[in-house]
């Protein structure tokens, strides 16, 4: 036996399902193989999952492709409808809408970002809304959908998409995918956590019943309540609330509209906002909140008044956090999922952050000599990704005109941070966005938000001045005729699922 | 049945191209053909030409096989005809010799070019034309029936040495039954009518005959002293005036005949075996004589040279090609300034269109009339094909192509541009030397786009289109690359020789 | 954009044309979010002389994905090879005009200068040996010509004759189950926008259909492209004087002729068309030189079979709507021009209109260039087809009335007179790509009515005399073999009823794979 196989972790331990814990299993199951490793997932059928109907991000396109899933079994099985982005209705001020697109903005100019040639033009009166200009976004009013096409210097060739599902479906779907593939699942609910007293290190969970089961290596899925990562090992919590109030939701699906549109709606409300995510058999919603400032009755009132069909199950409160764990990586645990930390779905992130910590997890995968060599890093990562998320979704809430109610009174003039402070500022004074390393939102999300909520770049970049203004104008309208046909061509959504992954 | 004689009149290609057709279609009991050899340089594009790929046909129906052509005229193959930076800089097309894309429901192809261009598409055309693939590639095959069979086509022509080719078709036409005279014009025997009777030469014979070929060249000497004969000028709709022809050392490969713009008009060079010929056609008023010969010595790049000086051209046409017993062909019949390569084809048409037209009866007006008009037809709708190479050359606006787009241009030309404009769709016409799909290839490869795809398009399904077009470029390509090398297949011919 | 995109397509007018456009259009618009209605009333009778066709219908049902033997069903069609003319050159003459070629081309040169040559000569036979179609027509045998070029099968095509109301319904089945609306109603106004284009039509109901694009199939009255639009007609009465047909079908009598006949009279000709149920009969004449009665009973005492109805009378102009398109309305069938049914075309030039149409479909901005584009299209096919028309008419010899007396000697139009004298002085056919009928064609009419060259091409001289009987009778063997092995048209119509396959591909030509 030589000294690899000797350290190696045998037995890896999920505490619980849901989408964290079945996408974390698919994945070990499919990248670590269950051959080389005992994967184990303990759950209970008793304690519900949040899932509520979960928009994704495009990058949810890469873990299928790494765990091979065919995307229009995967869209059948899980009731899916395609997401080109999210309309954001009332977040500047009531009555206004612009949408956050998966794609750019028009095309880079002699390398200049397409954004800069777009305020000058706006400066001169010759530019049509930024919309206009995103096809993502023209396809999303248009209800209309295609993946992208392979056609040269098309923008059909230069957006993205991800998918709006039943969180329910999928984790059942994964756990169908990571089964099959070896993962054995234990049903029972943790009764207590055992530490090894030498080392602290997890040794084993204790069901309810009396089942023990150990492992080498733990992953904690059990969502907010964390059992392992904080329950057991008292990792911490830092707590953003005071940027990001909201602690609270209420959902409740509804009757499917009849042609599902191809993107997530994020209404705000007075105290708060709502989500409206339409699937193929139903339309989940829900109504996230401060209850500071609004009570349950009246925040589940507000969702119920808000729906476009008649409700198809009771409304169940949500409480929550916002804040992230100390340490994601503890000792011989990690945890992935709200156990994690909480951030609320304006951006629909959350299926997003399980992904990334899965792909960390494998990359930095330990050995049992060196259980917390990869902790670090790790965590150090994690904490990029979660502030930088954050800050994004802080800006929704800061850069606001909205005085109607004492939540929007409070966030508009509360602190921020400074990280976002200064993006603010040096996009006001230049028209540039900065993109940090690989901060998750690139600049057209930015852009999008910044110009949809009413923040304004008063320069653009000098170089833009080389190019003759009548070109310039020129060449902009031709690239909205040039958008303007694609929508033409493309199915609607309807239709494209019709032909491609409508659910039996 | 009488014989009767027929004489022609010059000592260039188009004299040989004519003696050798009219001695292979008719016996010597039924037609007598005589040729008088003036001796002398002839007016007409002697160095170099590639003609179409009916050039092939004439050379089967004359039973010259093609290795054996190749062999004795320095030729290589044609694919097509490479267009550098015509429109745009930057922009290369290959108009090649076959299909472009190939129907898709009924629906012509170019129609779904369209669309995907309007949806911003920057694909090149000619990734749709297996003969400009091939070309790109240097390389060079002949399609197997099952891939004919399939709706492949690749067809080409051949670039030859045109001193070359006037031997050979000289050597047919002796083979035959030609009867060869050398001697000078020196004036014209006409009867009554103003019919020629017979030519008296500078030596005092008299060459009798019942009817006569004019192939003197651009001096046209023979129907140009017949009563009624015009020639019109093409200054306006053709508007240039000098042209310099350098020969330089082989090229890299003969697949293409190129063209590319200049500020006084155009460069184009024909790719011979063991040369290449590089030709600049201006306008004078646009570009001097010393600039436009600098430029075309920087374009063959060769050595500059007292013996080259820059020749005066006359764009134009016959009124009447026919007149009375006289037919004038080749260079006396009409210059097109040789913008698409095409004097051989129009020296094999005008000979193959008197043989038609032909009677053992003899010859009378309603042969000349319906000569003259095809012809004219013929001629109108190939000028229009000309200008339309000028309208799309917008590379440089300075210079001659400023003038370009004030050309005046035919009724049928304007419609053509409109209605492929307004809809992508060309206009039929009767006569045309171009088929349908080599004017859309030329305006689509050349960014002349209409406004409009079909509406039979809309609805279509995005996708599949996407598809099935990103698999008819691939098979292009695919195929291209399991054709035979360019040298390899010449070197095979060579062999033969 | 497709806001401009046309969505309402009305058809005015059933019979064939309308049902022909509606099929097609229903067919290359399906999945495309237009909705085709056809509005047409049983109360009016449609004229259905088209019975005759020619091959290329086929292509237009295979177009379609329409089986042949299914449409052969439903038709009562048998198959057809040609048209028979008797006395037109003289009385006594007949000659077939046949769906196929001539011999062949021997070096580049078209078969009938050698035949010419014999003739000059005083030897071979006529013509009509060296054709297949023909040879085996007038034996009545039918046979489906196959594609392989090197057979001498391949050297014809086919057609049929057809019950014009049948295929009517047929395609009406065909378009309903795609989609396409019908209102039974009878048109009684019309409502026209500013700019002069339809909006709408109104019933007798009262109920008013509205429409982007409408085409017009009312037949003669031209409701949607005269009546409202004002057009205008152009008369070609003066080189095709007759104006009037009687029409009778009878019982069966006698065999079933794998051709058309039209049968030459003093002022006029008669047509026979034999179906699988009945006989076509029909008297086409001119009324300044006979009287109804007359004609009627010229037609009555030609008829072998027992009637089946009672005469049926039919008035017309020759001639072509001055624009076949016009804004927002396209004139297809009777309504867009009338040239008689002497060489089948009708049937022919709805097919062209339609196919046309569709390669030139509009949007709602009705460009002009496409319009244009499509009315030059058309009229060149017109008048194509009306100069082969006069050429019947003209060349003859017959001097028995005063109606042949015109014909013979009325000024023909210049493109025409042209055609002719290149033939005669030298047997050449002008050749054209656009447009229905060829050489085959033109040496058919031209040698069948006397029109002889005086001269042949020379180049056919390269063969010696020897050579040149040899090759003759070579091919006429062939045709003479070939015919003997096809069976009867009869049999093969009942032996091939049902049989889908061994029908050979259509085209777009008169003539065989070869051509």
């Amino acid at each position: 036996m030589d000294i690899m196989s000797d350290n190696k972790i045998k037995k890896i331990v999920i505490a619980g399902g849901g989408t964290a814990g079945w996408m974390t299993a698919a994945a070990l199951s499919k990248v670590l193989g269950c051959t080389n490793y005992d994967v184990h997932l303990v759950e209970s059928e008793e304690i519900g999952t949040i899932g509520v109907g979960e928009a994704t991000i495009p990058h949810i396109q890469k873990f299928n492709q790494i765990l091979e899933i065919d995307e229009n079994e995967f869209m059948k099985k899980t009731q899916a409808t395609f997401k080109l982005g999210i309309e954001f209705i009332n977040w500047k001020k009531i009555g206004q809408s612009y949408i956050h697109p998966f794609g750019s903005y028009g095309e880079d100019i002699n390398a200049f970002p397409f954004h800069q040639y777009w305020l000058k033009l706006k400066s001169s009166g010759l530019a049509s809304s930024l919309e206009s200009y995103s096809i993502a976004t023209m396809a999303a009013r248009h209800k209309k959908f295609t993946r992208p096409l392979n056609i040269n210097g098309s923008p059909l060739s230069d957006f993205g998409y991800a998918f709006q599902f039943d969180a329910g479906r999928y984790a059942q779907f994964l756990r169908g995918y990571a089964e099959a593939r070896g993962v054995v699942r234990t049903e029972g609910k943790i009764s207590s956590v055992e530490l090894c007293e030498n080392s602290g290190y997890i040794k084993s969970l204790s069901l309810v019943g009396g089942a023990v089961i150990e492992g080498d290596f733990f992953i904690d899925c059990t969502g907010i309540r964390a059992l392992l990562i904080e329950g057991a090992l008292k990792t911490g919590f830092e707590d953003w609330s005071h940027w990001l109030p909201c602690n609270s939701a209420v959902a409740a699906p509804c009757e499917k509209i009849e042609e599902p549109i191809p993107y997530t709606r994020a209404t705000a409300h007075t105290a708060g906002w709502q989500w409206r995510i339409p699937l193929q058999h139903r339309t989940g919603n829900g109504h996230v909140y401060a209850s500071q400032y609004m009570s349950d009755d009246e925040a589940t009132g507000v969702l119920l008044k808000n729906l476009d069909g008649a409700v198809i199950a009771d409304p169940r409160v949500i409480r929550f956090k916002t804040g992230r764990r100390v340490k994601f990586w503890n000792k011989n645990c990690v945890a992935i999922g709200l156990s994690s930390g909480f951030l609320e779905p304006l951006e629909s992130t959350s299926i997003h952050l399980i992904q990334t910590a899965i792909s960390k997890l494998i990359n930095l995968f330990p050995s049992r000599r060196f259980m917390e060599d990869g902790a670090e890093l790790y965590n150090k990562n994690t904490v990029f990704e979660y502030e930088r998320i954050r800050d994004f979704l802080i800006l929704h809430y800061k850069a606001t005109e909205r005085t109607d109610s004492d939540f929007w009174n409070y966030c508009r003039s509360m602190e921020i941070p400074e990280y976002l402070r200064e993006k603010i500022k040096l996009y006001v004074s230049t028209g540039r966005i900065y993109r940090e390393n690989e901060e998750l939102f690139s600049t057209p999300s930015w852009l999008a938000v910044f110009e949809g909520q009413g923040i304004q770049a008063e320069e653009y970049h000098p170089a833009v001045d080389s190019m003759p203004l009548a070109e310039l104008a020129e060449r902009f309208k031709a690239y909205e005729q040039v958008i303007n046909k694609c929508i033409d061509f493309m199915p609607t959504h309807t239709r494209y699922i019709a032909d491609n992954c409508k659910a039996e | 049945m009488t014989s009767h004689r027929l004489v022609i009149y010059g000592g260039g290609v188009s004299a040989w191209v004519t003696a050798a057709a009219l001695t292979n279609a008719y016996t010597v009991d039924v037609l007598k053909v005589v040729l008088v050899n003036p001796g002398v340089n002839t007016k007409e594009p002697s160095i170099a030409d590639s003609g179409f790929t009916s050039l092939r046909r004439f050379h089967a129906s004359m039973r010259i096989s093609e290795r054996e052509l190749m062999g004795q005229t320095s030729a290589t193959f044609k694919l097509g005809a490479l267009y550098k930076n015509w429109s745009k800089p930057g922009q290369n097309f290959i108009h090649g010799f076959s299909n472009y894309g190939s129907m898709l429901d009924g629906i012509d192809f170019h129609q779904y070019a369209v669309l995907l261009h309007q949806c911003g598409d920057t694909t090149a055309f000619d990734a749709y034309s297996l003969a400009a693939q091939a070309a790109a590639a240097k390389k060079f095959g002949f399609l197997n029936k099952d891939l004919v069979e399939q709706g492949f086509n690749l067809d080409y022509s051949l670039h030859v040495d045109l001193s070359q080719y006037s031997q050979l078709m000289q050597t047919c036409a002796v083979r035959k039954h030609l009867e060869v005279i050398c001697g000078q014009l020196d004036h014209l025997n006409l009867d009554a009518d103003g019919n020629i009777k017979a030519l008296v030469l500078t030596s005092g014979e008299v060459v009798g005959g019942d009817f006569f070929f004019d192939c003197s060249g651009s001096d046209s000497v023979l129907v140009r002293q017949l009563p009624g004969d015009k020639f019109l000028k093409w200054d306006k709709e053709l508007p240039v005036n000098k042209q310099i022809d350098l020969v330089g050392g082989a090229a890299k490969s003969g697949l293409c005949t190129d063209l590319s713009v200049c500020r006084g008009g155009w460069l184009k060079s024909i790719p011979l075996k063991d040369k290449t010929l590089y030709s600049l056609t201006y306008n004078s008023e646009y570009e001097s004589d010393d600039a436009a010969m600098t430029a075309a010595i920087n374009f063959a790049g060769v050595e500059l040279s007292d013996a080259v000086q820059p020749l005066t051209i006359v764009p134009g046409r016959r009124e009447r090609f026919w007149v009375k017993n006289c037919l004038a062909i080749g260079a006396a019949a009409g210059n097109f300034t040789e913008l698409t390569f095409s004097y051989l084809h129009h020296v094999q048409s005008g000979v193959l269109r008197f043989i038609d037209l032909y009677s053992a009866a003899g010859v009378n007006d309603f042969s000349a009339q319906q000569y003259n008009q095809l012809t004219s037809d013929e001629y109108a709708r190939v000028l229009d094909y000309q200008q339309l190479n000028l309208l799309l050359g917008a590379a440089e606006s300075s210079g001659f192509w400023s003038c370009t787009s004030k050309i005046p241009r035919t009724a049928e030309l304007q419609r053509k541009l409109s209605l492929f404009k307004e809809r992508g769709k060309l206009a039929f016409e009767e006569y045309e030397t171009w088929m349908p799909g080599s004017w859309v290839s030329l305006l689509l490869g050349n960014n002349y786009w209409p406004e409009k795809h079909d509406v039979l398009l809309n609805g279509c399904n995005l996708e599949l289109v996407v598809k099935r077009l990103g698999q008819m470029r691939m098979v292009n390509s695919n195929l291209a690359a399991q054709l035979s090398d360019e040298d390899e297949i010449l070197g095979k011919y060579a062999i033969l020789k | 954009m497709q806001e401009e995109q046309i969505k309402q397509i009305v058809i005015i007018g059933g019979g064939t044309s309308g049902w022909m456009t509606a099929a097609a259009l229903a067919h290359f618009l399906k999945n495309k979010s237009y909705a085709i209605t056809l509005i047409e009333s049983e109360a009016i009778g449609t004229v259905g002389v088209g019975e005759a066709t020619l091959p290329h219908l086929r292509f237009f049902n295979q177009t379609l994905g329409i089986d042949e033997a299914e449409f052969m069903a439903a038709t009562n069609a048998t198959y057809k090879m040609g048209i028979e003319f008797s006395n037109w050159g003289k009385m006594g003459d007949a000659y077939i005009h046949p769906f196929g070629e001539y011999g062949r081309e021997i070096n580049g040169v078209a078969f009938h200068h050698y035949w010419l040559r014999q003739h000059f000569q005083g030897l071979g036979k006529s013509i009509d040996y060296y054709s297949l179609p023909v040879v085996a027509a007038a034996q009545q045998k039918f046979m489906f010509p196959m594609s392989d070029e090197r057979s001498v099968f391949s050297t014809y095509s086919y057609a049929f004759h057809i019950d014009a109301g049948m295929y009517a319904s047929y395609l009406r089945k065909y378009s309903e189950n795609l989609g396409v609306v019908r209102e039974e109603g009878k048109v009684v106004a019309v409502n026209q926008r500013d700019n002069g284009e339809i909006s709408s039509v109104q019933l007798e109901t009262g109920a008013v259909i509205g429409g982007d694009f409408f085409i017009d199939c009312s037949g003669f009255r031209g409701v949607l492209i005269e009546q409202t639009l004002k057009t205008g007609y152009e008369n070609w009465s003066h080189w095709l004087p007759c104006n009037r047909a009687v029409a009778a079908p009878s019982e069966l009598d006698g065999a079933l002729l794998p051709y058309t006949k039209a049968i030459a009279q003093v002022a006029g000709w008669r047509w026979r068309i034999p179906l699988r149920h009945r006989t076509g009969n029909g008297h086409v004449y001119c009324s300044e030189f006979i009287t109804d009665q007359d004609a009627c009973d010229t037609l009555m005492s030609n008829i072998d079979g027992k009637l089946i109805a009672d005469p049926k009378f039919l008035q017309f102009t020759t001639g072509k709507r001055k624009k076949a398109w016009n804004k927002n309305c396209v004139a297809i069938g009777l309504s867009g021009g009338f040239l008689e049914p002497l060489e089948s075309t009708s049937i022919y030039l709805i097919q062209i209109a339609i196919m046309k149409l569709i390669e030139f479909f509009p949007d709602k901005k009705f460009d002009l260039a496409g319009v244009d584009e499509f009315n030059r299209l058309m009229d060149m096919e017109y008048l194509r087809v009306r100069d082969f028309l006069i050429l019947h008419y003209h060349a003859t010899q017959r001097n028995d009335a005063p109606f042949w007396d015109y014909c013979r000697n009325m000024s023909i139009p210049d493109e025409l007179a042209h055609k002719m004298a290149l033939f005669r002085e030298r047997g050449h056919v002008v050749e054209y790509q656009g447009g229905l009928f060829l050489e085959p064609s033109w040496v058919a009419v031209y040698l069948g009515q006397g029109v002889v060259p005086s001269a042949y091409d020379p180049r056919v001289n390269w063969m010696t005399n020897s050579q040149l009987e040899k090759t003759m009778l070579e091919i006429e063997a062939l045709i003479d073999r070939a015919a003997m092995q096809m069976p009867a048209h009869h049999v093969f119509l009942e032996q091939h009823q049902a049989k889908t396959n061994g029908r050979p591909r259509a085209l777009m030509s008169l003539y065989g794979g070869r051509q």
